[in-house]
């Protein structure tokens, strides 16, 4: 179960975050399974594993969506703490879901103690533009402000998911592979501080 | 700085009474008001309370954490005597049920009130002593003080054996998890707004496991010394075996987390004074719970357990979520595919829910214990952050390393830099009045800038402190507007307008100063949280007239107009106010137009917070960033004698030439305004404050 093909093709571990409702798990079965959400099994150990090719070369994709258990708010730290990167995701029909992403920030920020950490801004349900509580500068500026890139998404028509886990997994592996030419460094954190 | 732990841990609901303990003595008193306003008489309240030693000892700490006392209580000595036929009447029975009336999380609260009662119960935990402790001694720390009464009482998960923990966690967690209906699974509904009403036995579990890793972190940073702290560790690690054994694999994640968690994980000496042996139980038990591969570890020793096992529900309600996502149901026959995949999953838990833990005999008082412990998860943000503010205390980031500079870019908003009134903000409210009279050199507490918005200190300093019995009355205020300019603030002020509501339905001898500007007819905002408005009815009937000593106080505030308001009320007004330009730096505006803001005094400044729509006065109409923040100093205000603009008052700055016209709701919010901003614009090195809250001027 645990086998873990060492010499397979990269690993890039993602990080679903946000608030209950927003559609983190609709962006991730559409970015998954597409339109053979049938073939999906929740209980299945690579479910939310896949293979993509980015770039020319092959990498794989490890998804971790605690999708329904937003309330257990003890379990994120540690969650947070294996992510390598992070799409924060809010719903632009929800103001409050908006507001919610500074939150999740600063937890992650914390946890992880890296400012440049790979990271994305997703407003969600960009198809329900008519609906949008949440004004399209203030999510830049919010963005601007963390330095991190903003794009809009709409799980139900697949506007922009491919973009957002593609340019997400692009900054993992750039940041590996310069870590990689630089000093190599201890790769397991150690249970108490994390060098980078 | 008023840690967490202190707080008494009886919740209640009817027993509702913030307090706050001050940290010096009586004749200090008064320092605690900062933005908080008190207002009580002490000969009129019988509202108390106690001073704890602890605090005295530890000023140190508690000044370099500062920490935002929001509401202060009046302190009154008493007679011996007439204490214990207070406490006497204070040991009635009290709920500890925590009644969630709102459904919207972060709205919602239960109540924020302890009062452990009864000298055998182990809801003293941290708290009061109640038979005999002279008026003015701890109720807090057991180790100082009365300890002698606190023998009977468990305080602390040490003095517990591991085992009797984990089975009476056990015990507790077990009638909520086999509440939970097949209904409220399959409506996947436990992360909707009305998870309350329809998913609440699923909510209520979660709230255990929150409530549980929750306590253990608590516990472990209770302890000064990195050593003492690796001995509690050590401790939960036990209990978190003996959880295993028992399959009780809820609470043994709840306790695996909590040592995960960001205040925990990062104490490195901590987890240097383990032994081996437990770090390698540790990791052993945590390898359970690995995401890694979809939970496989979990999922396949779930799957080779036998009963009784309480499972993490947390990884059902993923699969079933994204079953219902997989499989939507669209009206009509539900899909075939659909009903088996949830099916599979009810039938699982329902299985689990037939376990049988009788064999446990339960111990009353460990349980009393157990569930004694405050915790409200509305406010488990806020506590989270208060606990990453003492790991941050116990063992300071590295100086060189990456945490610290982390901590000093990230700022939204710089509080220091805008203007050095706001940057007392990020102090204790506990010293507010100190910071309001402050020092522009007061310390700036250095760490993660969690730790230094409002949150924490909001957090630190609000909760109801190990309050003496039979609090009649504290009138207290709030003091909305401490910390950073965050959203965590404006959610902090949301929450507790929330408990300034329970506190009308509960208590009507809680009086909070909303109660008296309501009574004045002051807008029926609320002065922390636009929600209250509707009760002000609630208020009426709050069966005013039998406070006998919140009359007098009313009369305070309402007699004359206002002139009575202290510095401190001034500091915490805020409103819905419409402003226009009538004349900037000597010129006159091409065009001026009355701009709507919700306008509120932080320490000595003006903060303007943009509408988010056209209309609404409410403080939820308008943004949570502020958009204008501007220092009083300088500025003179007075009210306009016009019958066009009624309500309106004038806001002008001499030397600069600017005037602004400012619209109010109702004359006496005018007069209000007006007299907070003279107050405050005059009082720019504040007095010390005589020791009578009651007769500030």
């Amino acid at each position: 179960m645990s086998k873990k093909p060492t010499a397979g093709p990269a690993l890039h571990k993602v990080i679903m975050v946000g608030s209950g409702g927003v559609g983190k798990s609709a962006l991730t079965l559409q970015f998954m399974y597409d339109e053979f959400v049938e073939d999906y099994e929740p209980t299945k150990a690579d479910s939310y594993r896949k293979k993509v090719v980015l770039d020319g070369e092959e990498v794989q994709i490890d998804i971790l969506d605690t999708a329904g258990q937003e309330d257990y708010a003890a379990i994120r730290d540690n969650y947070f703490r294996s992510g390598e990167g992070f799409l924060c995701v809010f719903s632009i029909t929800d103001d409050e879901s908006f507001q919610a992403t500074q939150e999740f920030r600063e937890q992650i920020l914390r946890v992880k103690n890296d400012e440049s950490i790979p990271f994305l801004l997703v407003g969600n349900k960009c198809d329900l533009n008519d609906k949008r509580k949440v004004p399209l500068n203030e999510c830049q500026v919010r963005a601007q402000q963390w330095s991190v890139p903003y794009v809009e998404t709409s799980a139900k028509t697949r506007e922009n998911v491919d973009k957002v886990f593609f340019d997400l997994i692009r900054d993992i592996s750039s940041r590996k592979k310069q870590r990689q030419m630089d000093v190599k460094e201890p790769a397991k954190p150690s249970p108490c501080c994390q060098l980078l | 700085m008023m840690r967490y732990s202190e707080i008494s841990r009886d919740l209640t609901t009817d027993n509702l009474r913030y307090s706050e303990i001050g940290r010096k003595p009586a004749a200090d008193y008064v320092n605690y008001g900062g933005q908080t306003f008190v207002t009580a008489s002490p000969t009129q309240t019988r509202c108390q309370a106690q001073v704890s030693p602890q605090h005295l000892r530890q000023p140190k700490q508690r000044n370099s954490n500062g920490n935002a006392h929001t509401m202060a209580c009046l302190r009154q000595d008493k007679g011996p005597k007439e204490l214990q036929a207070e406490q006497a009447q204070a040991q009635q029975p009290v709920s500890k049920t925590l009644n969630i009336k709102s459904t919207r999380r972060k709205n919602s609260i239960g109540c924020l009130t302890s009062f452990s009662s009864s000298p055998d119960s182990p809801g003293c935990y941290y708290s009061i002593a109640t038979t005999a402790a002279p008026a003015n001694k701890s109720q807090s720390l057991p180790a100082h003080g009365s300890i002698k009464q606190l023998d009977a009482v468990i305080l602390s998960a040490l003095r517990v054996p591991a085992d009797v923990l984990a089975n009476q966690i056990t015990l507790l967690d077990f009638p909520v998890f086999a509440l939970i209906q097949p209904d409220e699974l399959s409506s996947c509904a436990w992360t909707k707004k009305d998870k309350h009403v329809v998913t609440p036995n699923i909510v209520a579990f979660t709230k255990r496991f929150n409530h549980t890793s929750f306590w253990t972190v608590q516990e472990i940073l209770n302890a000064e010394q990195p050593k003492q702290r690796a001995e509690i560790m050590t401790h939960f690690i036990k209990v978190a075996k003996k959880l295993h054994e028992l399959n009780n694999l809820h609470s043994l994640f709840a306790i695996i987390s909590a040592m995960q968690s960001a205040s925990i994980y990062r104490l490195k000496k901590t987890w240097a004074c383990l032994s081996k042996k437990d770090r390698q139980s540790f990791e052993r038990l945590s390898e359970i719970f690995s995401d890694q591969n979809n939970w496989a570890n979990l999922r396949s020793y779930l799957e080779s357990l036998r009963l009784p096992c309480i499972p993490y529900l947390g990884l059902f309600l993923t699969d079933l979520i994204y079953i219902d996502l997989a499989h939507p149901h669209k009206g009509g026959l539900e899909p075939e595919q659909r009903r088996n995949k949830m099916n599979n999953i009810l039938r699982v838990i329902s299985n689990y829910q037939q376990s049988n833990y009788q064999h446990i005999q339960p111990h009353e008082s460990t349980q009393k214990y157990l569930t004694s412990i405050r915790y409200i998860e509305e406010l488990q943000n806020i506590f989270e952050e208060d606990q990453y503010k003492r790991s941050l205390n116990l063992e300071p980031a590295s100086p060189s390393g990456p945490s610290s500079s982390s901590c000093s870019s990230k700022e939204s908003f710089n509080v220091e830099s805008v203007t050095p009134a706001l940057g007392c903000l990020n102090l204790s409210p506990a010293k507010t009045i100190g910071s309001m009279r402050m020092a522009s050199g007061t310390k700036f507490v250095p760490g993660h800038r969690k730790c230094r918005s409002l949150g924490t200190k909001f957090r630190s300093s609000s909760l109801p402190r190990n309050f003496a019995q039979r609090c009649q009355c504290c009138i207290v205020m709030i003091a909305p507007g401490i910390g950073t300019i965050s959203n965590k603030r404006c959610r902090c002020r949301r929450i507790f307008g929330k408990i300034t509501q329970n506190n009308y339905d509960g208590h009507p001898h809680h009086l909070h100063l909303e109660h008296d500007l309501i009574g004045t007819g002051l807008p029926r905002h609320h002065l922390l949280d636009d929600s209250v408005l509707e009760h002000s009815d609630a208020l009426s009937n709050a069966d005013l007239t039998s406070l006998e000593s919140a009359e007098g106080i009313l009369s305070d505030l309402t007699g004359s107009n206002c002139d009575l308001m202290s510095p401190e009320a001034a500091a915490a007004m805020q409103g819905c106010l419409r402003r226009k330009t009538v004349q900037k730096e000597g010129r006159k505006p091409a065009v001026a137009s009355w701009q709507r803001y919700w306008v509120q005094i932080w320490a000595n400044s003006l903060v303007y917070f943009p509408p988010k729509s056209f209309k609404g006065s409410e403080r939820g109409d308008f943004k949570r960033e502020p958009c204008k923040v501007c220092p009083l100093e300088g500025w003179s205000a007075h009210v306009i004698d016009n019958t066009k603009h009624k309500n309106s008052f004038e806001l002008y700055h001499r030397t600069l030439g600017t005037v602004y016209k400012f619209r109010a709701d109702s004359p006496q919010m005018t007069h209000l305004w007006t007299n907070a901003i003279c107050k405050l614009a005059s009082t720019r090195a504040p007095k010390p404050l005589p020791a009578n809250l009651m007769s500030f001027e």
